[in-house]
Order: C-alpha cells, then structure tokens, then sequence
C-alpha cells in the first residue's frame, strides 16, 4: 500500500524531482520537432542566468576608481586606475576590471549594463541563506520552495509548453526548483562514448517477465539514455558560424544554451552554476585568482552574444551572485562576507553603456556596518523589471511573497 | 559581569542560521500491515539480500562466510562491532594521523595562526594545515566504509550520521568534525540511542550547526550599555551581541529530525520552552586566543523560571540550570514519539521505502522496552517476517554512497588517495559530510533517480572499471577470467561483483557485447572488453538495487 501523501511530499523535496516529468517533455519536444522547421515560430524572449556562488567581490567587478577611498581599502588587491593592467573605465566613476575586457565592447554599444549597490537587505552573511533567499526571492522566509523562475514558468505556462526551462547541470539550482518541471542536463560525458551509450541502452531495456511499474529503477535509466540522445541530437544540429568559446566550464555551458536557442526549441529560461567566488584567501588584484575566473565569465558572455547572432536583441543574460564583500580587504589578501553585490545585465532591450544604482561612496558612513557595500536596490526589483520588460510578464501581486516591487527605473529602453 | 563579556566578545559574530528543514515524516498512524506471507526467497537469495541491507556491499567471501556460520550467528557477532580490522584499513589509517587526535591537539597542531607579516606561501600552508582534518576524517569515512569487517557498524554509522547531520561547510564544524565523526557517530551507533542524543547535544559541533551557541536569553539593556562601553572599538560585535536571543534552530530540529519526527505531537510552544531549557548551552573557546571550541555551559545566558515541555513540567533549577536541559534530552530520548520515529526510519533504511506499520509498531517497541539499545533494534528488525519478505528483495535503490562503496568492495579497489572519490560523490550529489540540510540526505529511492546522477554512476562504473579514477587501484580483473572461453566472463564477472545471477536483460546485452569484440585479440578483450563488461555490471539495473 503506497502512503501517497508520503510520496508527494518526497517527490516535492527530492533532488531534481522536476527531472521525474522528463520523459513527458521530450516526447513534446519530438512532436515539435516532426511539425518541421519550415513553421517555425519567431523566437521569443529568453533570460540566461548566471550564478556566482560564493558572493563575487563586487567592489573589484565594478570598480568605483574616482573614490580616494577605494585604494585606501584595498592596500594589496586593489585594482589601478592607470598604468599596468589598469581597470576599464566606464565613465567618471566607475571602471570595469581588466580582466572583463571582452565585456567593454558591449558597454560601448550600450548593451551591458552594471548595477551596483544591489542585493538583499536581510542581514544575513551565510551563503546557503543569502542563496536561498534570492533564488527563492523571499529573503528571510523559509517555507518558499519555489524558485522565482519556476514561479515565472508556471504562472506563463501556455498550451504547449516545450522545452522552457533548463538548467545547464546535474543539480537544479533553487531558483528553478518546484512545481514546474524543468530538464536538469544529465552528465554528458556517457554520451561521448558511443559504444558506452548502446551498453546502457540495452542493460535498462525491459526485462522479461517484469511489470514496469515494478521496475522504477529500469525505467528511470531508460529515461536517462533517451535524454542523452536526445539532447546530443539537438546539440548536433549546428547552424551557421560558430563563436569561440573558451574551455572552461561557463564556456562549455554557454556554448550548448547557444546552441539550444539555435534549435529552437523553446527555451525561455536557462540557469547556469558559477562557482568559487568565496574570495577570503589570495583573492587578487588586476591579476591573479579572481581576475582569471572573471575572464573565463566574461569571455564566454561575449562569445555567446556573438553567437546567438540577432537573438540577443530578445535574449538577456544576468549575472548575480548572493552578497558582495568586505569593503576592507582582509589579513590574506582577501575579502570576506559582504552586504551589498553587483549585477550585470547583457544583451535584451536593457539600456546599456550606463551604470545603474545608486552610489554613495565609500566613507564609513556610507557603507553598511561601516564594512560592507549597502543595499540601495533591492534585488527583486531587477527580477521585477527583469519579467516585466523583458519576459512581458507582469508578476502578480503574490509573486514576492509580501514585496511589492517598484522596479527599477531606465534599466530597460522604453 | 567580566566573564559574561569574555565570553560574548569570544562567541562569533557572524549569525549563521542552518536551512530549513525538510523533514522525513513520522509514519502514519494508519497503514495496512505488511504481507507477512511467507517468503519464497532460495537460501542464497536470502544471504544476499541480507548482505545488501547489513552491510555496504555484499562479496564472494562474505557471502560464504555468513552462509557457513549462519545470518544471525553473523549478525550477533557484528553488533558488538569489536572484530578485528584488516592490515589494510589499520595502515591507511595510520597515515592520517589526526584521526586518533582530541579537539584540543588538533586545535593545537593544525589550526595555526599565522602573524600579519606571514608570507603568501605560510599563509597557503596554514590553510593547507587547516584543511588537514576534515579531509583526513572524510577519507576515514569511506575506508571504514569499505575496508572494515565491522560491517553492520558501518552500516548503523551511515545511518546515524545522515540522522543526526552535520556539515564541514560550516564554519568550525570542519575541524570539530574529526572528533564528531570518532567518538559521536562511530563511538555510539551501536550504543543506546539516549547516551548518542545526550553526546551529540553536548557536542560542539552540533551546538554551532544548529545555531543553539547564539541563543540565550535577551540582554538587559544595562548590560547592553557596558558591552557597548567596552567594546566600543567593534560595532559588529556590539550588534552581535544586541541581537542575541533566544534561536530556536536547534530546539526545533531536535525534535523534528532528532527525535520524534516531523509534526507529531509537539507544538510551537514545545519548541520554545526546549529553546529556554537550552539556552546557555554554547561554545567558547577553551583558553583565551586558542582555536580549540568546546561545550560550555554559561548559567548568565540562561532563561530563568519554569518550563513545560510536552506537557511535563521541568522546575527552575537555580543551583544548576543545566540540568533543566539534560531533564528535557531525557524526556526526550525515551519519549513514545521518538520510538516510533527512530523505528520508522531504520526500518525504512533496512526494509523498504515504505515500511509496513506493523513492523513499525513491532520495532518501536522493542526500542522503548531496550530503552533505545541500538543492536537490539537492528536484530529485531533481522528477525521481524518482512525483512525477508520477497516483496522486499532488491526494492531499494542505492544511495549515491552506497553504489560508490559498493562498487569499490565488489572489484577489491586499493584506496590510496580518496579525494578523486570524494569528487565523485560531491557530483553524484552525495558529498559526505556536506549536506547542508540538518535532515541528511534522503534514503528513499525518489531523491536520486534523476537522469543526471544515473548517467554519473554509469561514468563511475566505466572509470573505475578502466582504472580511471585516479588514487584507485583496480586488481587485475582479467586474472579470474578464462582466457579460450570469453562467453563465460560474464557470469563469472557477475558471480564476483554482484554476487548474484544477472537478470535475463543484463545478460542479453553482455552476451551482445562480447559477440561485437568477437574479433578482438587478447590485449584488446583485456583493454577493452572487460572493462565495459565489468561497468556494464556495476552500472546494470540489479547493481543499483539492495
């Protein structure tokens, strides 16, 4: 006798339980596929989101170089606003860091917008919370267990939902967790090897004699073979001139959103995991630990843009992360648990070449605690805004649970 | 008033607040009763499946041995967990010498402070040093878990360190860990189940996992003024200590996830008055400057007057108001609930995902009338009817930790660096000792069959097979194999490894498997073949069920 009560409620929690409808989705995706390429719908509007766990030093990604404070901070890590290596200036206040230089053209053509000052007001420093708190966007409530994106794909979901949201990794990150059923990738590495691949497609046939229902553990793999070949054929349908993207993990991953987008198969949100942000030790200035990493995100944004051709005109990319950091560096050349981050915003109808936020400098009265980068936007404001003028999805009154968003106001063209 | 502020400067400023909890439910009140037909199980069946629930992977020789001294002969011995460990385990084991180190000595010689003018390179290996417990006590974990003839104790350590989780991504859990792990986890999971609650309340690093090391009762606003006085210099701290309360994290899991399972039968109001018993039960520093944390009981932080949980009245206890919370740990341990829940969930572990009430009821009562003894429990469950119900054989799905030290027992893998294992459970989503969620991970078959971590075994087994993972030594798999008859090294490959026959499925796409290398000459069966052989069986239907 199955508890039924028992196993919803575990389907709800369990990892990657939105994966269970997969099968489902595929099959959909087929049907699509067989309608033929010759209708193709236009494509609409997708968000590309880029996560950077840790809490991104935003004070080095952004950099206010004008304010004499800055330096004074910063005696090792900070980054020069002349000279060697020195910081890409953006206008009279800020420069980006060097190693964002594939980024800069953008900014110049108006496409890439940074927000300072942006974040969370919970007061919380751990990175599990601040994560959860954003992904869920519902900062200090613990029984939200739908991420804001999945949120978004369930309130907007049409008849034929397709393909709509994937994220680019085994594991689902928070903001694409729930009710609504969204493709983590399986490890793809299976699908390099062919022979390897035909192997678990004939171990997880049926067996003779067995009712499926009895057999989960068999039908799940069948599921998991049909997805490897499936998504190795989409990602097969190459079109047109291909970008370089460099060989580093966002690369990778943005390469196949790309090439996801290219097929058109409907995908509407994608969620990429970033890691290793958590700057206490041997951060870096102009070069070093972070700047190499800030390198690969960049170079991999701006090979995507590139790629996608005139689909970033409906195509935004975010890039966030849960907290900023420590305004003073630390004792090992590094930073710790801040307040108050940074996002950028490329590509899409966002009004570039600007950068957004309010800014009140540096002095100890300015920051919060005296420590950390303050808050003056709130980070669901720029979801808010995101939906709005981007996805053309306004959010009902429900959506930030308590939180009525005012937007964010320029950050898109009228 | 010194001391107080000695102890409020040294506590930590920065709140970490563990996750929510997504709690495994008590079971239902309700259920029909399980089949109790009898079983149809053959004898080798049954000593298989046996050594798929008893222990963290079934061999060849264990399969004989039990089978010569009989499960339950076995079982008896195995739950005094003294057996004698194998020179391999005692010498991997000896090169991680912080494994045999109290707190204090590893505080001591690992956590080394490093002075401002410390160069790039002392500061690396400072952290390199700090880093040096945690992982010592990780790769202790997996080596247990695969090395050791104490089979049914490492079976009952899983369970109990999933029970009662903490995780090494939290601050000072990482160098208490080592600690945890020995006398905790280890020291009592075959133990009685009051004197494991009372050890992990007294522990450290449960007390800061749980935040239950900030809760305290409020400051008077005096003493607020003097903190503030003294501790002008730092804001932080003063607004540290100007939040402080009462923090009911702990109070609520010890009771959701520890002991009596999720919503049954305590209130909010529960909550708090075991939040209040608690208060001042934290950590502090054991000398002035040193890294070393450990359990202080601190009276000025603790709420005076009268509580009542569950309905039992706990006295102020003026004299000594710790006892007020180990009255409550007490209650709590012998508790009705906590019976019903601690069965519940092992017999889940060892029966079924869906275990009947019957044997629930059954095994509670054998926990409440033991008073919680462990072994007793676990050989109650081996003779209950349904543990070898035939509805029950091969009906759980392996944990990610399970396939993995599975897979390592079944080929005989030699473990000389652990950290490209380490890697392989972190992808499969079961990091060990890195689950953020106070409840553990999940045991039930539905929280880990998505695609993704399928396809990662299947990489595992392939890897592993190929001799590809990196620290792992394989044993020459062809030696057991007849070189003029290939059609055969399937069953003897499955006879080894899953100490079972293959299903008719299985069998069909090995047999197809060899007919496509048929050409192959010896060198390439060696290099080829039987590595897809052997990760076709690991990575089979059956190798992921127990």
């Amino acid at each position: 006798m199955k508890n039924s009560s028992r196993r919803s409620f575990l389907r709800a929690l369990a990892i990657g339980s939105s994966v269970m409808a997969m099968p489902n989705m595929l099959l959909r995706l087929s049907a699509q596929e067989a309608k033929g390429e010759g209708e193709a719908k236009p494509a609409g509007p997708a968000l590309v989101v880029l996560y950077l766990r840790g809490g991104a030093d935003a004070l080095n990604i952004v950099v206010p170089y004008a304010d004499p404070r800055y330096a004074k901070l910063r005696p090792t890590i900070a980054i020069p606003a002349e000279g060697e290596n020195a910081l890409l200036k953006l206008d009279d206040r800020f420069g980006l860091h060097p190693a964002l230089k594939s980024l800069q053209p953008w900014y110049a053509k108006k496409r890439l917008a940074p927000i300072v000052c942006v974040g969370s007001h919970h007061s919380t420093r751990s990175h599990f919370d601040a994560q959860d708190f954003m992904e869920y966007a519902a900062p200090g409530d613990r029984t939200i267990r739908n991420g804001w994106l999945n949120r978004y794909l369930q309130a907007s979901r049409g008849e034929d939902a397709k393909l709509r949201g994937v994220a680019m990794q085994g594991l689902l990150p928070r903001a694409l967790r729930g009710d609504y059923s969204v493709l983590a990738v399986p490890d793809r590495k299976v699908t390099q090897d062919g022979e390897l691949l035909e192997l678990f497609e004939d171990l997880y046939e049926d067996e003779p004699g067995m009712e499926k229902r009895d057999d989960e553990v068999r039908e799940k793999g069948k599921a998991t073979v049909e997805t490897l070949k499936e998504y190795r054929g989409i990602l097969a349908r190459g079109i047109g001139k291909r970008a370089t993207f460099p060989d580093s993990a966002p690369g990778a991953q943005l390469k196949d959103v790309a090439q996801l987008l290219r097929a058109n198969v409907g995908l509407q949100v994608a969620c990429i995991d970033v890691k290793g942000w958590d700057d206490h030790v041997n951060e870096g200035g102009a070069t070093g630990a972070m700047a190499t990493r800030l390198k690969s995100l960049a170079d991999s944004m701006a090979a995507f843009a590139e790629d996608i051709g005139d689909r970033i005109d409906n195509t935004l990319v975010m890039v966030m992360t849960e907290f900023g950091r420590t305004c003073r560096e630390n004792g090992n050349e590094g930073t710790d648990h801040g307040h108050g981050g940074f996002m950028f915003l490329l590509g899409g109808g966002v009004q570039g070449g600007k950068v957004h936020g309010e800014w009140k400098g540096l002095e100890d009265g300015a920051l919060y605690q005296k420590r950390d980068l303050p808050v003056h936007t709130d980070f669901r404001d720029v979801f808010a805004q995101v939906l709005q003028s981007h996805m053309q999805f306004k959010a009902p009154e429900s959506y930030f649970h308590g939180f009525s968003p005012a937007g964010v106001p320029a950050l898109f063209k009228a | 008033m010194p001391r107080t502020l000695q102890l409020l400067a040294a506590l930590f400023a920065v709140v970490w607040t563990a996750f929510p909890t997504d709690s495994q439910k008590a079971p239902s009140p309700e259920k029909e009763t399980g089949s109790g037909k009898e079983t149809s199980l053959s004898e080798d069946a049954r000593i298989h499946h046996f050594l798929n629930r008893f222990t963290l992977g079934a061999t060849p020789a264990l399969a004989a041995e039990v089978k010569k001294k009989g499960m339950r002969a076995w079982l008896v011995e195995q739950l005094k967990g003294d057996r004698e460990e194998k020179k391999a385990l005692i010498d991997a084991i000896a090169l991680r010498p912080a494994l045999s180190l109290t707190s204090a000595e590893i505080a001591e010689k690992y956590a080394v402070r490093v002075g401002p003018d410390a160069t790039v390179k002392e500061r690396r290996e400072a952290r390199r040093m700090l880093n040096e417990p945690p992982r010592q006590m990780l790769d202790g974990v997996l080596l247990h878990a695969v090395l050791s003839e104490n089979q049914v104790h490492e079976v009952a350590a899983d369970f109990f360190r999933n029970h009662f989780a903490v995780s090494i991504e939290k601050g000072p859990v990482a160098l208490l860990s080592v600690d945890w792990e020995r006398e905790v986890i280890r020291g009592h999971s075959l133990g009685a189940f009051p004197d494991m609650l009372a050890a992990t309340a007294h522990h450290p690093a449960m007390l800061f996992f749980l935040d239950n090391h900030l809760s305290c009762r409020p400051a008077t606003e005096s003493e607020i003024k003097e903190i503030e006085r003294r501790l002008r210099n730092n804001p932080e701290r003063v607004e540290a200590v100007r939040q402080r309360g009462l923090n009911e994290n702990y109070a609520r899991e010890l009771m959701e996830l520890h002991t009596l399972g999720v919503d049954n039968g305590y209130t909010q109001d529960d909550v708090i008055e075991l939040a209040k018993l608690l208060t001042g039960w934290t950590i502090a520093p054991k000398e002035a400057k040193k890294r070393q944390l450990e359990f202080v009981f601190v009276p000025l932080f603790h709420c005076a007057g009268d509580k009542v949980l569950l309905g039992t009245k706990i006295a102020a206890n003026a004299e000594d108001p710790q006892q007020e919370g180990e009255q409550a740990l007490k209650l709590l341990a012998v508790h009705d609930g906590t019976a019903n829940f601690l069965a519940f969930k092992l017999c889940r572990w060892l029966v079924s995902d869906d275990p009947p009430d019957a044997l629930v009821k059954r095994i509670a009562k054998v926990f409440k009338d033991k008073k919680g003894d462990i072994a007793s429990v676990l050989l109650a469950i081996f003779d209950s009817p349904e543990f070898f119900d035939q509805a029950n054989y091969q009906a759980k799905y392996k944990r990610p930790f399970e396939f993995v030290v599975s897979a390592l027992r079944a080929t005989g893998a030699e473990l000389v660096d652990l950290s490209q294992l380490h890697r392989s459970l972190v992808e499969m989503n079961e990091a060990v000792y890195r689950c953020a969620d106070p409840t553990g991970y999940y045991d039930q078959a539905e929280a880990w069959q998505d695609p993704g971590a399928m396809s990662v075994r299947w990489k595992f087994a392939h890897d592993l097979a190929r001799g590809r993972i990196g620290g792992v030594r394989v044993p020459d798999l062809m030696a057991d194999l007849p070189e003029d008859d290939v059609p055969s090294w399937k069953d003897i490959l499955a006879r080894k490894l899953l100490c079972t026959p293959l299903s008719d499925t299985t069998s069909k796409a090995l047999d197809k498997l060899i007919k496509s290398h048929s050409d192959d000459n010896a060198r390439e069966q060696k290099r080829d073949l039987v590595p897809l052989l052997v990760a076709g069986v690991l990575g089979s239907p059956e190798f992921q069920k127990q």
